[in-house]
């Protein structure tokens, strides 16, 4: 469906990310602009005053990840790491994480980790990006890329110009460059006529 | 008197005189003009309502105090909202049982435009109710995802 829609150019007007010029498969990317409350992911500051609730949260299964700009490093790290510590392949499976997730998963707090949250037509564990004031969506492709993830690099004019606009609207905002496969919801909804309530 | 001032973001409340101490949130959802795309996201906690349903949420308001029932008021809220926000099928605890607020259609965005520690505004924010930035940049969203429907959502602290 999406595909039909010539999703990027009616979903988003200005093009806000370069993606590579080649891609190596048809699953799609989408890249989602986070603004993290600071503030509340370092509880540095317990007396301040923080209004409550004022903070939303992503959630989207594990296997969707593919990397945060700010915890890329690290989680590229500890994939090495992990490949080397096991000696095999790349799928190796410990209880029920690859070892990229379970990288993700180790380096990704306080940015993101694995929730407690189900969704009843899944199956694998939902990550979840919690303290947000927001979340946009500024890039799509219709196709997936070997070894990329977004970084401010990738951003395009338009791009590096929203990214220092939403950082200037509420205090003590942290970016993040969510970098996630697929073009589908980021969990399927699920309504009252697909349960068995209906 | 306000403290931390700088959480007013994009608000411009009607006036100076609050209303009471429950604090106010407006959430700003951007509905994607497809159900192929987009992020599942929880309703905001303690809702008031949307700019764009607050009207008939009234009506149904009214409705509940002459004798509609709470079953009927409840289905009618369901109805009203359900171009953005629907009964959670969708996000369950480790325990099994959905959480009980509602959850958003996929949105392409949602942003806090703004939190404020006292209630300032008798009904839900509007776009007339957002600062000159917080109109800029709202239009500036309109103007990013052409296809979309914002809404401005307002929530109570309490």
């Amino acid at each position: 469906m999406l595909q039909e829609m010539d999703a990027p150019t009616q979903l988003i007007r200005e093009r806000m990310v370069d993606f590579p010029r080649d891609g190596v498969g048809r699953d799609g990317t989408l890249v989602w602009l986070l603004a993290y409350a600071e503030r509340l992911l370092l509880d540095s500051r317990p007396d301040a005053y923080i209004p409550l609730d004022i903070t939303t949260q992503l959630l989207f299964p594990v296997d969707r990840f593919i990397g945060l700009d700010l915890t890329y490093k690290q989680h590229q790290k500890r994939y090495t790491e992990l490949l080397k510590s096991v000696e095999t392949e790349p799928m190796l499976r410990t209880n029920y994480l690859t070892a990229y997730e379970l990288a993700a998963v180790d380096t990704g707090r306080p940015y993101l980790y694995i929730s407690t949250t189900e969704h009843p037509q899944l199956t694998r564990p939902l990550m979840i990006v919690p303290h947000l004031y927001g979340a946009f969506l500024i890039g799509i492709s219709s196709v997936s890329y070997a070894d990329w993830h977004c970084t401010t690099r990738d951003l395009t004019e338009h791009g590096h110009a929203f990214y220092e606009r939403v950082k200037q609207i509420l205090p003590s905002t942290k970016l993040g460059l969510l970098t996630l496969r697929g073009t589908e919801p980021l969990v399927p909804l699920v309504l009252k006529s697909d349960t068995d309530d209906a | 008197m306000r403290r931390e001032a700088c959480y007013d973001g994009f608000l411009n409340p009607p006036d100076e005189c609050r209303i009471s101490n429950e604090g106010e949130r407006v959430w700003l959802f951007v509905r994607a003009p497809t159900d192929a795309v987009g992020a599942i996201v929880m309703e905001p906690y303690e809702m008031i309502a949307t700019d764009r349903t607050y009207d008939e949420e009234c009506v149904a308001y009214y409705a509940l105090e002459f004798g509609l029932s709470f079953e009927e008021y409840r289905r009618e809220i369901e109805r009203i909202r359900e171009p953005l926000f629907v009964p959670n099928f969708t996000f369950r605890s480790d325990y099994g049982e959905f959480y009980d607020e509602m959850v958003s259609r996929p949105v392409l965005a949602v942003f806090l435009m703004g939190a404020l520690e006292k209630r300032y505004h008798e009904q839900v924010y509007t776009y007339d109710d957002l600062t000159d930035d917080g109109k800029a940049f709202y239009d500036f969203i309109k103007t990013l995802y052409p296809e979309s429907e914002l809404y401005l959502a307002t929530a109570l602290e309490t």
